[in-house]
């Protein structure tokens, strides 16, 4: 997957752990999240609703786009007591996937918790995450198929 | 740092946006089918400061990413409103009565007049504008007479805080059928409906 984040873009930090939070297993996050103390009261400003978004690709990325095709994201939005919100899309229907996300995503925004969660939460399911990401290469790395054409007989006369 | 990090002041929607925007629709399309008849609504979703319940509402359900709106000054003075409509309906928010389907206006005094909101066109009426404007109170003003669609014979309507140039205006807003705005008129939680098909009398 090609990430486009540069030096200059003020959000990279923050689209770099939504990212993550939006691909670890809600085991983990659920974990997290009962191990926080105290366990942070949020409010809802927009129940998980499930939904589909276009999925828009460019060959070698410099081709025209085109429209890969539609997937289920559940996306939620949540604020805590002292005023961060919190936004969380997520691949697939889980509403409490994406209500955790949220959550974890108005916290890492307060610089007092945003080391420790970063430290337990973040780092940790990110290399698990690139981990899991170079084994499916390999297993995929391992089923290329070199094609060879030969040169037939039919010039040579 | 950025915007991002900002602490926000969003309120939340709806708390079953599908059902409960089916409902408020639902009373809006009896308000409308009975000109001047105060419908009164049920809200879960809190309110922006200096917006009623029943505008929220309204907001909440009519307004999506194809409905330009249009603030009055007293609205636009609060970014917490803008802010709380292009998160819940992320509708543009544009700067000219005249573009805008939705106009909010905070201040009934200060209505600007009806020709400078959207009329339609003869090919397409329904590219007109619906004014809501907060109202002081409903009832207890001075009494017109509504007739047209949707009333048997005459509907009286005394709502307070109308400027008293706007029956005179009304009369060729009515005028120019099918042309022509739609009016909403709200009070904390109750709205009453002003279509351009009714007839008022002072």
């Amino acid at each position: 997957m090609l990430r486009h984040l540069s030096n200059d873009d003020p959000n990279a930090a923050r689209k770099r752990w939504m990212g993550v939070l939006a691909r670890t297993g809600l085991g983990r996050l659920e974990e997290t999240y009962a191990a926080l103390s105290p366990v942070p009261k949020h409010t809802v400003l927009r129940k998980s609703e499930t939904g589909l978004v276009m999925v828009q690709g460019r060959a070698n990325s410099t081709g025209q786009k085109f429209n890969a095709g539609e997937m289920t994201v559940t996306r939620c939005s949540v604020r805590l007591p002292v005023g961060t919100v919190g936004h969380a899309y997520v691949a697939g229907r889980s509403r409490r996937h994406a209500e955790l996300a949220a959550i974890f995503d108005a916290l890492l925004q307060d610089p007092a918790q945003a080391d420790a969660l970063e430290e337990q939460l973040i780092c940790p399911s990110e290399h698990m995450l690139a981990e899991q990401r170079v084994l499916r290469q390999r297993k995929a790395a391992a089923t290329k198929v070199n094609f060879f054409t030969m040169v037939r007989g039919e010039d040579a006369s | 740092m950025s915007l991002a990090y900002q602490p926000s002041s969003i309120l939340p929607g709806f708390n079953d946006p599908v059902h409960e925007a089916q409902t408020v629709f639902r009373q809006l399309l009896e308000a409308m089918s009975h000109p001047g008849v105060i419908v009164g609504i049920e809200m879960t979703a809190e309110s922006p400061c200096k917006m009623s319940e029943a505008m929220s509402a309204l907001a909440l359900t009519l307004f999506d990413a194809d409905t330009p709106v249009w603030l009055d000054a007293v609205l636009a003075e609060r970014e917490s409103i803008a802010d709380y409509l292009r998160f819940h309906c992320g509708c543009p928010i544009v700067q000219s009565p005249l573009e805008a389907a939705f106009a909010l206006v905070g201040s009934v005094e200060c209505l600007p007049r009806l020709e400078r909101f959207a009329m339609g066109d003869v090919q397409y009426p329904e590219r007109s504008a619906t004014v809501l404007m907060e109202m002081p109170q409903l009832t207890g003003g001075p009494v017109v007479a509504l007739t047209g669609p949707g009333i048997a014979q005459t509907r009286n309507f005394d709502p307070v805080g109308l400027p008293n140039w706007f029956w005179r205006a009304w009369a060729v807003n009515h005028g120019a059928f099918p042309l022509g705005v739609d009016a909403i008129f709200t009070c904390g939680a109750e709205f009453c409906a002003l279509p351009r098909s009714t007839r008022a009398e002072a």
